[in-house]
Formats: structure tokens, C-alpha cells, sequence
């Protein structure tokens, strides 16, 4: 290690891992760096409460900075929803060379004309990260997502098995504040099995099912699909059931992603308050990260950042270098791949593998829609509170991708942005909703109640589908195309066709939903041939399928652990097989997505990862 | 805020949107529904508006029967589409930008909050939630409660 170096460890990120780890060693007396690209919680959450409130588009980054759209004059720019809105329709794709060139200006993720959909999700870069506008959602995986090779002969292992993160998932749920019933999710054992110790209980009780939820779900009874039933469990939320750290218990804003107004939903603030409280650790904000320098043994020395400051549209920077005994890249899967790949004089490090930036995966959301014969009352809650997780594991796993099902609180808002477009139709006799056949304009009475009648009965699933890994689906760097610090954007190239895999669970989902609204009510559900409504087509058994696809935010796998130096970036501590004092935090290191939203697991890896990082140090 | 407020506005805004003037006069006082109405459609606009309304009331008709005339375009389109307009802003908070007038936009975070819709649909504006925890686990109160 480096002789007398600045700190003990660099930490790159002030999200959820980078904001629990430096807490950690903070704590135990380590004098630590955290950078973050973003700046500190400016303005506050007032202000990003307000700026949400009063956005056109109710979109996940609404509420946060950077908020103008062009990447090539921000110092920090960040892939958004919003980039994806001139994508074009599966019926013009064959135009997208010709469109690509305006839209990779335009947006902070190029894309390679081989690619079939843009990357679909998108984080925050601010102090916090996207710990601002997760869900809360914080499942523990399944023991068979760690087994997918040895089980299903699909996919690959984890070096790590479900057992070995009992105690982290624990610390990470005890961290976050999780708020479930065990009994509720022990009661999976027979699909799932084992996913807790004996004795174990949560921080805090259940968040309790909605109204909606309780009438979906008591509508689904009897249903089974894949030889497993339809049924509906109270999601573990990171969000509080009661008072607990100085946060208040959950009001049921239904607002929790972008933004919980009343910080009833964890997110990294408090644990960096934590972190900064123990002395040890010093924040600095608005610094890039541009390359890392390996010495002999490919020991990280140095790490070189830029910081930066922004007035009247004009960017200056200055340069800085700093030493450590430990990185630490807890920077996304997107953001930390991109500081490997620009070391090193842009010809990359930690690579022998070649899997640096290989495997990008998201849970691919299907959705559908309709609505209920019962009132269900959408809008009052949590967004979400309550899932279908029976069958997120089955021998059907040999043949197509499981998933979970997020049942929404919110309407069809995602599906069509309602109750907004309804009463558009109702209003101006239009029929976006497809709820106005007759194209009628109402007013006064009549308008309330048809607009009450429908809207009470809108329901929405979310299938959160496994994407199989796939070596081409990848992050590189931009040869052309620069954010305003100068450095390199992300090229992306991104296919999902090619996986039969993932496009049998998507169908798996569309069989689900029909079979579900057949009996709960209507299904409304449809495929959306128009700009920004990206989508693919595909062929299964003779049947063709058309399906618009929807991103979950979980940004996975483009720097996988492994069992050895030829087939992964890191070993299951997350430390890089070639360097070996540094760590990559973060989903990134996932080797498959599995059925549960990630932020939970990377959130256990990170507390089994400073434990190597404190035993190297002492 | 309502001082300035013509109570013809808030006649014609209850018969077109079906809520309770008092409901309205409250919304009112959070969000300026009639100044910014007033800027985006003109006070000429505005005033024709409760004029044609406050006309039709006064030859007989129920405010109903008076917001159905000037909703229908074969009298005047202008009228019937500023109308229309100012249920959608009552209802979303949304209204036509004066910066560019083909697309809506929410003035400020008080429109959004003070929107109808989630009344009409027993429920609350998304970020803006005035009940305890828990809540959502019973149906809610009954819809004329919200009007």
C-alpha cells in the first residue's frame, strides 16, 4: 500500500452503498474521502418537493438537478426518463440510424445502431443518489436467484450463496428500516423457500394492504398460474410503519418515487449525517471522478478527480489527485464502468475478463392495466404496497424468466398518465384512454362521476421481468460525444430479442395479466405504437407479440463478480480480481438481476464488503 | 386573495366543474385560479365568459342549463374551448404557458395540489397528503364529502 497516503479509503458515491460504508468506517475510526459528482442536497426537499409538484411530467428525475436537458453543457449530467421521449416507434425503428445521430446529442446515454431499445431506467447524481427516488421496495432474494446454473442450467451462479448474506441482509434491513411482517414473507416458503433465520423479526411492523390491494386480491383467488397461485403479500418497504431515527411513519403520499415529502422513506441522508458525525468522514461534492492509477501489482495509488463549480451556464474546473490505501467505486453501474474504462489513458483497467461493462441489465417492467368490477380507491397509500411474489421461483425457471409483480397504488398514472388523461377526454370528448368511446364532453355532475367511477376502479401490474445476462448488451465509452466537463458519455448498446429466455417471460406476463383481469374485470392493457414508447417484437411458438417496455430503475451487472479472474470482474467480496485494494460497489456486481429489486442486496454486499475492507486495513 | 374575486367566476366555475362554490373559494385562496385564468385567456376572454353565463342566468335558466350553452361550439368556439380550458385548470392546475401557448404547464406547485381531480376520485394529489398512517386501509370518505 502507498506510503502515508491522504486517507484510508476513497470512496466514490454518496448513495446508498457509498453513504453506509463510509459510516461504517467512519465509525470505526477511518479517515475517509467520500466524493460525490453531484451537489449536497440542494436546494432541500421543500424544494425538490415543490419542483416535482408543480413538473409537467411527474417523471423520476423530476424533482432534482441538474433540470435542463442538454448533457454536453452539464458538468454532471445523468441518463433520464425523459431522454427516452423521441425514441422511435417499433414501426419507424427501421429509420434508427437515421434519427440516432439528433438523438445521441440530445441525450447522455448514446446508443450503437445495433441496439433495439434505449437502457430504460435512471439514477439521480446528487449527494444521496437515487436512494432520492427509489420505491422502498426491499425484498430479500431467493436462494435459487443465487443457483441459476446449478439449479435451472440457466444463466450463472453467484459465488455467494442466500445463507451467506443471512446476518448482512439483517444489518441492511436494520440500516434502512425495513417494515414487514416476517410471518407475511415466511409464509412464501413453499415457493421461495428459505429467505430467514429462525427467530428472525423486522425493525418494524407491516406497512398494511390498501384498499385496492385488499380487492385485487381478494378478486384473484382461485387463479394459479404455472401451477403456482395468484396470491398478494405486503411488500417489505424501506419506509416507516413508525416512528423510528427521527422520521416519521408513512403517510401514504403515493408520491415515493420521485420523492417521500416527509422522509418517511429511507434515503441516504440520514446515514450520511451518520457518517459525517463520527469526525472522520470529509464530503466533497461536485467532483468527477476522471481515472484511477495502478502501480506495480496493480495496486491502486492514486485517484484523480475534477471539481467543479457552474454560474450563468459557464463551467469551471480544477483538477485534484488524491491517495488511499482502499478505493472504493460506489458510483452505479453505469457511472463506476465508465471511470474503470477512462483509466489507465482511456484504454481501461480491471479488464482482464473483458467483462467490464458487459451484462447491463434492468428488470424489464411489462404492464398492464384495467380495471376493477369493486372500487378499489387508487391514490391512497404507499405507490406501492403489496406484490405477487409466488411465482418469482419454479421449475418454469429452465425455460423463461420469472418475475415478480408490483401491483400499483397509483391508477393506471404510469400506463397513460391518468386521471390527467381521462379527464382530458372527458373534458374536450377526446379518447387517449380509451374510456370515451362516444368521445362525450361533460361537465359539472356528470364529469365528476364519470370521472370517479372509472378512476376509483383503475388498477395497474407491473411485471418485473429477469433479464438474462448478455455479453453484448454494454456500456463503452463515446467516442464522439463529451458532457460539459469534457469527459466521454456512455455508448450503450442494448438488445433484448435475443434472449428467448426473457421474451418467454414476457409472455409469461401477458398470458398473467389476461388471466387476471378476465376475472377481477376488464383488461385495458395495449401496445402503444408511437415515439418514446419504446418497444420490441418478437415470435414464440408461432405466435407474434408486440410489447412496449418499461425500465425499473435497477441498473445491474456491468461488472460482475465471479469465481475467478477469467470470468468476473470481482470475487464475491466485490474487490477486483487485478487490484486488489479496490472495491466496486453497487448492483453493478450482480451476475444475474433475480427477482427482487436490487437495492436491499447491495445494500447487504456492502456491509460484507467493508468487513474485508476493515480487516485489510487493520 | 378573493377580494378580487367576481362572484360571477366562481358561479360559472361550480356549474362547469360540479364542485361546491365554497370548495372552489377555498382552492381560490391557496392558488389564483382566476388572475392566472385571466392571464392566459385574457380579461376579454374572462369577461365574456361570465358575462354570456350571468346573461343566461338571468333569462331564467339553471346555472347547469347556463354552463351547457356556452360549452356548445355551434354558439361560440372561442367561449366553448376557454370553458373547457378552465375545467381542465380547475381539475389538474394545468393551463396553456403564456411562454408557449400549445402546451400546458402547472404555474406553480399550489395549482397542482389544489386540483380537483383528486377530489372527484376521493383521494389526495400524489406529495401531498394531509392524513395519518394507515389510512389507505379503509375505503374512503363518501364522494360528496369531496364536493
Amino acid at each position: 500500500m502507498t506510503a502515508d497516503p491522504d486517507f484510508d479509503v476513497v470512496i466514490v458515491g454518496a448513495g446508498f452503498s457509498g453513504a453506509i460504508m463510509a459510516k461504517i468506517l467512519g465509525s470505526a475510526g477511518k479517515r475517509v474521502l467520500l466524493l460525490d459528482s453531484g451537489p449536497h442536497d440542494t436546494p432541500d426537499r421543500v424544494t425538490f418537493q415543490n419542483a416535482y409538484l408543480s413538473s409537467d411530467a411527474k417523471l423520476p428525475n423530476a424533482p432534482y438537478p441538474p433540470y435542463e436537458r442538454d448533457p454536453s453543457r452539464q458538468a454532471a449530467p445523468r441518463a433520464m426518463t425523459a431522454m427516452t421521449l423521441t425514441w422511435p416507434s417499433l414501426s419507424d425503428m427501421r429509420n434508427l440510424k437515421t434519427v440516432l445521430p439528433s438523438f445521441n446529442r440530445q441525450s447522455y446515454l448514446t446508443y450503437t445502431d445495433s441496439s433495439e431499445i434505449p437502457f430504460l431506467s435512471t439514477y439521480e447524481r446528487i449527494v444521496g443518489g437515487t436512494s432520492w427516488h427509489w420505491l422502498g421496495t426491499a425484498l430479500r432474494f431467493d436462494a435459487s436467484d443465487f443457483e441459476m446454473k446449478s439449479r435451472y442450467n440457466v444463466m450463472v451462479d453467484w459465488p455467494l450463496k442466500l445463507t451467506d448474506l443471512f446476518d448482512d441482509y439483517a444489518q441492511a434491513e436494520k440500516e434502512i428500516g425495513v417494515s414487514a411482517n416476517v410471518e407475511d414473507q415466511r409464509a412464501m416458503e413453499k415457493y421461495l423457500g428459505v429467505q430467514f433465520p429462525p427467530g428472525y423479526e423486522y425493525p418494524m411492523g407491516r406497512i398494511p394492504m390498501s384498499v385496492s390491494d385488499k380487492v385485487i386480491n381478494e378478486e384473484m383467488k382461485g387463479l394459479t398460474f404455472d401451477g403456482h397461485d395468484l396470491e398478494m403479500t405486503c411488500t417489505p418497504q424501506g419506509r416507516n410503519s413508525a416512528f423510528r431515527n427521527g422520521r416519521p411513519a408513512c403517510r401514504g403520499n403515493s408520491s415515493c418515487v420521485p420523492i417521500c415529502p416527509i422522509h418517511a422513506k429511507y434515503d441516504s441522508m440520514e446515514t450520511l449525517q451518520d457518517a459525517m458525525a463520527t469526525g472522520n468522514v470529509e464530503l466533497v461534492t461536485q467532483a468527477v471522478v476522471t481515472d484511477l492509477e495502478p502501480g506495480p501489482n496493480g495496486i491502486i495509488r492514486s485517484l484523480n478527480y475534477l471539481v467543479y463549480e457552474e454560474a450563468n451556464g459557464h463551467i469551471s474546473k480544477q483538477t485534484k489527485s488524491v491517495t488511499a490505501k482502499v478505493f472504493v467505486l460506489a458510483a452505479h453501474a453505469i457511472e463506476t464502468v465508465k471511470i474503470l474504462q477512462m483509466s489507465n489513458n482511456r484504454k481501461g483497467i480491471a479488464n482482464k475478463s473483458d467483462q467490464v461493462g458487459r451484462n447491463l441489465m434492468d428488470h424489464l417492467c411489462y404492464l398492464g392495466w384495467g380495471l376493477s368490477n369493486t372500487q378499489g380507491f387508487p391514490y391512497r397509500g404507499p405507490r406501492s404496497g403489496s406484490g405477487i411474489e409466488t411465482l418469482r421461483d419454479g421449475p418454469f425457471r429452465a425455460r423463461r424468466s420469472a418475475w415478480r409483480v408490483d401491483v400499483g397504488n397509483v391508477g393506471w398514472e404510469w400506463a397513460d398518465d391518468d386521471p390527467a388523461t381521462s379527464l382530458k377526454d372527458f373534458v374536450n370528448g377526446t379518447n387517449n384512454s380509451r374510456l370515451n368511446p362516444a368521445k362525450e364532453q361533460l361537465f359539472g355532475a356528470e364529469l365528476v362521476e364519470r370521472l370517479n367511477h372509472f378512476n376509483t376502479r383503475m388498477m395497474r401490474l407491473c411485471y418485473l421481468v429477469e433479464q438474462e445476462p448478455m455479453q453484448e448488451n454494454r456500456i463503452t465509452l463515446s467516442d464522439t460525444h463529451t458532457d460539459g466537463l469534457g469527459l466521454p458519455r456512455p455508448l450503450v448498446n442494448y438488445r433484448v430479442t435475443d434472449s428467448e429466455l426473457t421474451l418467454r417471460g414476457i409472455a409469461a406476463a401477458e398470458e398473467t395479466t389476461d388471466l387476471i383481469f378476465d376475472k377481477v374485470g376488464k383488461n385495458y392493457s395495449r401496445f402503444i405504437d408511437g415515439t418514446g414508447y419504446p418497444a420490441i417484437k418478437f415470435n414464440l411458438d408461432g405466435q407474434d407479440h408486440k410489447a412496449n417496455l418499461y425500465g425499473a430503475g435497477h441498473i445491474v451487472g456491468t461488472y460482475r463478480m465471479g469465481t475467478d479472474d477469467t470470468n468476473s470482474v470481482v470475487d464475491n467480496n466485490q474487490r477486483c480480481w487485478e487490484h486488489r485494494n479496490l472495491f466496486l460497489l453497487g448492483s453493478g456486481s450482480f451476475p444475474t438481476i433475480a427477482t427482487g429489486n436490487p437495492t436491499l442486496t447491495l445494500v447487504a454486499l456492502t456491509f460484507r464488503t467493508s468487513r474485508s475492507i476493515l480487516a485489510d486495513l487493520d | 386573495m378573493n377580494a378580487h374575486v367576481p362572484d360571477t367566476f366562481l358561479t360559472l366555475s361550480s356549474a362547469l366543474t360540479g364542485f361546491t362554490e365554497e370548495t372552489l373559494i377555498f382552492a381560490q385562496q391557496t392558488a389564483d385560479f382566476y388572475a392566472v385564468f385571466e392571464g392566459a385567456y385574457g380579461a376579454d376572454t374572462l369577461a365574456q365568459l361570465m358575462q354570456s353565463f350571468q346573461s343566461a342566468v338571468g333569462e331564467g335558466n339553471s346555472p347547469q342549463q347556463a354552463a351547457a350553452h356556452i360549452l356548445d361550439e355551434t354558439q361560440d368556439k372561442t367561449l366553448a374551448e376557454a370553458a373547457r380550458a378552465l375545467i381542465v385548470f380547475w381539475y389538474l392546475g394545468q393551463i396553456k404557458s403564456t411562454a408557449d401557448p400549445t402546451v400546458l404547464h402547472i404555474p406553480s406547485a399550489n395549482f397542482f395540489k389544489q386540483g380537483l381531480t383528486w377530489r372527484a376520485i376521493q383521494a389526495h394529489p400524489p406529495a401531498a397528503s394531509t392524513q395519518q398512517f394507515g389510512y389507505w386501509t379503509t375505503p374512503p370518505a363518501a364522494l360528496s364529502d369531496f364536493l
